[in-house]
């Protein structure tokens, strides 16, 4: 690192950041030529906690691996279960499950713009887009029992029925809303100062977003034409008739455009879902507590993208292992890798554009082969023998 | 060419609407029906098998027997009387997650979930809340 | 009796105390502003209508714990926020709300202020150089790069009603009849003037670091930028210059753009300076309102956006008004 050069750590606590990830980047000047991330402060110790709770616990605890997505999570995981069980759920229950998947991408979408706007600066843009979303809070609050965390899904379909009223309510308020986001589409891709800051900035060119493995929004607005509503249908979307959208822009405006017309998406297939909901149960009436051995992957279009549950039974009540691979991981080296070369004013809204939600992100990592400590995989004998080892040394008691 | 300026006449006009803040809390929130607020224990209904307990994500409920005092012996030649169990709830508030799954596995229906949400305190002791009969 | 009378111009009014309350008074109408165009409410339970917030800040922060960075210039790390109140100060007294004539108005002082107002900007670089923090370091690079940037057509807006008056002073300036002479002439002159307007607003909204040009202390990006490692009292003193200055900025620019009345002739020995003073207010707060409305309606932009756009369409566009009204004066066509 030359003179020039200075380095500076954005993270783990930063005005930017919504939740706790260390970023370094070097800079020299405003260009930033170089940067590393680590992930890791929000690491809760999930997947461990999953093994030591029965299945109806694992679900409203998988729940709150984030306040945005919560529901992808549950409904991953229940998907993942049906599967080992073979259960088949009712069609009026996938139908509710695939509307409360739809209103929160809607509130998630309006949020994502919100912070966009937040972190250019364009503080009104974030006040007015989130005015909004209270609406849909309100609506899911109201069909769901709470604002986040929606637990309403149980292994086997939904808990909880949605009346004619609040039918009526929805179709009236996704009218209103559709009004609001065309608004916001039109600003969105027009007001000057906005268009300034996220026009070829963070740009990441279709051959590397795939290389790196990206999903979602993000891979989208790079023209990769990925989505697993489409691709790998579960719910009600093998009913529905919708457009995958895409972009070519392949920057952040780019992004900016797929979320906001997936927004109007989204506003079309609530419609086609109320319209045609059939009747029937809500959920499988029997489900066996144990579930027998097997193992299924669950994957799950979440508003970042895809999400990946594998969950492994062993016969008892509680699942062996689960495994949950969110979005942004597979999203954020790309995005680090897209701000190389741009300006230090561009690294909030880059980091941001892939809707980062880094408390999802945070599992184990193994590290393999750290460049400065070498190899770090141990053996439960090893790691025993080194705790006392230092308890020796350090602190002088024996433990052996 | 983008349009200086496209968002000036949406600010002006917000100045002569009424402001969305709600002022809580100088004004009460309605909460929606159906909302999942704390568990509400019917103990008449209990039989104590536990299904709360074990399901419960986050080990907030404890099912206690009410311990009551040996009912009098019976008179000469009769059956002695059967005494029904009863059940005491302890719930602790600072732990639930408010999923109302112990509201769903409840086979009696003895639990339901109330309204409340504003229930912030000062110590966990305070959040310790106990339903049920009271024992001797 | 001198000695008392300088010290309550420099102390009272329109010295320290009077800026403070105007200062309070226009963060107010700001924040309530910029809140009500956002559909919400802005300040609202201190004093009736919140109107006291500001006061209340600047208490909060008064009383909150001042940290100096262990490897920072203690000395100037300190008098960075005196230096930079001194002059908003200093160039608050030349606001001609009061003409007394030659404490605080005398022939120059248009450039003088001028001068004065570009003092806070230096010394926030030096705050945010002397704090040896990487953020400062970047946004105290970031106040001089936009310096360079708007500094220059806010001088020749500046100048372009001091060439029509004929004077270097704020008070004649503004004494000037702008309704005399010709209607040609006189609609002439309002275009000159408006155009000057418009980049004086600009470039004062530049100076105050408002959005769209509060690159410096852009919060997402460099967390506070030169003020990052400021707590305190410390704090407090900047935020204090920041509103004074916008006070200051503001009454400038009101006074020399915006049109004025012979109140003397009008209203009479006694009546006629406190209805100018007044008229003055209400023109900086209007002035202030403008400045509100620009920073609700936009975005922030990078720090080479806004060197482009200032080198590419406010200096010539300030250049070029200047140079008509220079032709047009050199016709004789301006000056009745």
């Amino acid at each position: 690192m030359d003179k020039d050069t200075i380095w500076i750590p954005v993270g783990p606590q930063h005005p930017f950041l919504k939740e706790a990830a260390q970023f370094d980047f070097d800079i020299r000047g405003e260009e930033i030529v170089g940067a590393r991330y680590q992930l890791g402060y929000n690491h809760r110790g999930m997947e461990k906690a999953c093994e030591d709770r029965n299945y109806y616990q694992c679900l409203y605890l998988l729940e709150r691996i984030c306040g945005i997505c919560s529901h992808s999570h549950t409904t991953a995981f229940s998907m993942a279960v049906e599967q080992i069980l073979n259960l088949e759920v009712p069609k009026r229950g996938e139908y509710l499950r695939s509307l409360v998947c739809e209103l929160e991408r809607l509130h998630s979408h309006l949020l994502w713009i919100g912070v966009a706007a937040h972190e250019v600066g364009f503080d009104s843009l974030f006040m007015l887009v989130w005015r909004d979303r209270e609406i849909v809070m309100e609506l899911l609050e109201s069909i769901t029992g709470n604002r986040v965390n929606y637990a309403i899904n149980t292994i086997g379909g939904v808990r909880r029925d949605i009346t004619d009223e609040q039918r009526t309510k929805v179709l009236a308020m996704v009218k209103d809303l559709e009004k609001r986001m065309e608004y916001y589409a039109h600003i969105g891709t027009n007001e000057p100062t906005f268009v300034a800051r996220i026009k070829g900035v963070g740009v990441l060119p279709p051959e590397k977003a795939k290389a790196m493995c990206s999903v979602g929004p993000f891979a989208r607005a790079s023209g990769l034409d990925l989505d697993i509503r489409r691709d790998d249908p579960y719910g009600a979307y093998p009913d529905l008739e919708f457009k995958v959208i895409t972009d070519t822009n392949c920057d952040i405006l780019g992004r900016v455009i797929v979320r906001v017309l997936e927004l109007l998406e989204s506003c079309s297939m609530i419609r086609q879902m109320l319209e045609n909901l059939p009747e029937g149960d809500i959920a499988v009436k029997k489900v066996p507590r144990k579930v027998p051995e097997g193992f299924a992957l669950a994957r799950y279009e979440a508003p970042r993208g895809e999400d990946c549950h594998y969950v492994r039974a062993n016969g008892t009540d509680k699942p062996d292992r689960v495994k949950v691979r969110a979005p942004t991981m597979a999203n954020l080296e790309a995005a680090v890798e897209s701000v190389i070369g741009s300006y230090v004013a561009d690294i909030p809204i880059a980091i941001a554009s892939i809707d980062p939600c880094f408390s999802c992100t945070d599992r184990t990592t193994v590290v393999l082969n750290d460049v400065n400590r070498g190899r770090q995989v141990m053996t439960w004998e090893d790691l025993r023998k080194k705790g006392i080892e230092f308890y020796r040394k350090e602190v002088g008691i024996s433990l052996s | 060419m983008s349009k200086i300026g496209a968002f000036i006449p949406e600010m002006l006009r917000n100045l002569t609407k009424k402001p969305a803040t709600r002022m809580y809390p100088f004004e009460a929130v309605a909460v929606p029906e159906g909302y999942r607020g704390v568990p509400r224990f019917v103990y008449e209904k209990c039989v104590g098998c536990q299904l709360c307990v074990k399901d419960c994500t986050a080990e907030a409920i404890e099912i206690v027997q009410v311990t009551e005092p040996a009912p009098p012996p019976p008179a000469e030649g009769e059956a002695a009387p059967k005494v029904p169990k009863k059940w005491r709830m302890v719930l602790y508030v600072d732990r639930c997650i408010h999923c109302a799954r112990c509201a769903e596995v409840c086979a009696r229906n003895a639990i339901d979930m109330d309204e409340r949400f504003e229930l912030a305190g000062f110590d966990h002791e305070s959040l310790k809340e106990t339903t049920g009969p009271e024992s001797k | 009796m001198d000695v008392i009378k300088v010290a309550f111009f420099v102390l009272v009014f329109p010295g320290f105390l009077f800026q403070f309350m105007m200062a309070a008074v226009l963060e107010w109408m700001d924040r309530k502003l910029y809140a009500r165009m956002q559909n919400r409410v802005g300040p609202l339970y201190t004093g009736q209508g919140g109107f006291l917030q500001p006061v209340a800040d600047l208490v909060k922060l008064f009383a909150k714990e001042d940290l100096t960075p262990y490897a920072a210039d203690k000395l100037m790390f300190a008098l960075m926020p005196l230096v930079s109140l001194a002059a908003v100060c200093a160039s608050g007294l030349l606001v001609p709300l009061w003409v007394i004539q030659p404490y605080t108005s005398f022939p120059g002082d248009i450039i003088v202020d001028a001068y004065l107002l570009a003092i806070p900007s230096f010394a926030l670089f030096l705050a945010g150089w002397f704090s040896s923090s990487p953020f400062s370091l970047i946004g105290a690079s970031r106040v001089l790069t936009q310096m360079f940037a708007y500094e220059v057509p806010f001088f020749l807006a500046l100048l372009t009603p001091a060439v029509i008056a004929g004077s270097w002073q704020i008070a004649t300036i503004m004494a000037f009849p702008w309704w005399e002479g010709p209607w040609w002439s006189v609609l002439l002159r309002a275009i000159g003037q408006t155009m000057a307007l418009g980049v004086a607003i600009t470039c004062l909204q530049a100076k105050l670091e408002r959005v769209p040009f509060d690159i410096p202390e852009a919060e997402t990006e460099v967390v506070a930028g030169p003020l990052t490692e400021y707590s305190g009292k410390k704090y407090g003193i900047f935020r204090l210059q920041k509103n004074i200055l916008m006070y200051t900025g503001a009454a400038l620019v009101a006074a020399v753009f915006l049109p004025s009345f012979p109140m003397v002739k009008l209203f009479g020995e006694f009546a006629g300076p406190v209805f100018a003073g007044l008229w003055l207010l209400v023109k900086t707060l209007f002035v202030v309102g403008i400045l509100s409305v620009i920073r609700a309606s936009f975005g922030r932009i990078r720090i080479d956006q806004i060197v482009v756009f200032s080198w590419k369409y406010l200096a010539p566009l300030s250049l070029l008004q200047f140079l008509v009204v220079l032709v047009l004066k050199a016709q004789g066509v301006v000056h009745p």
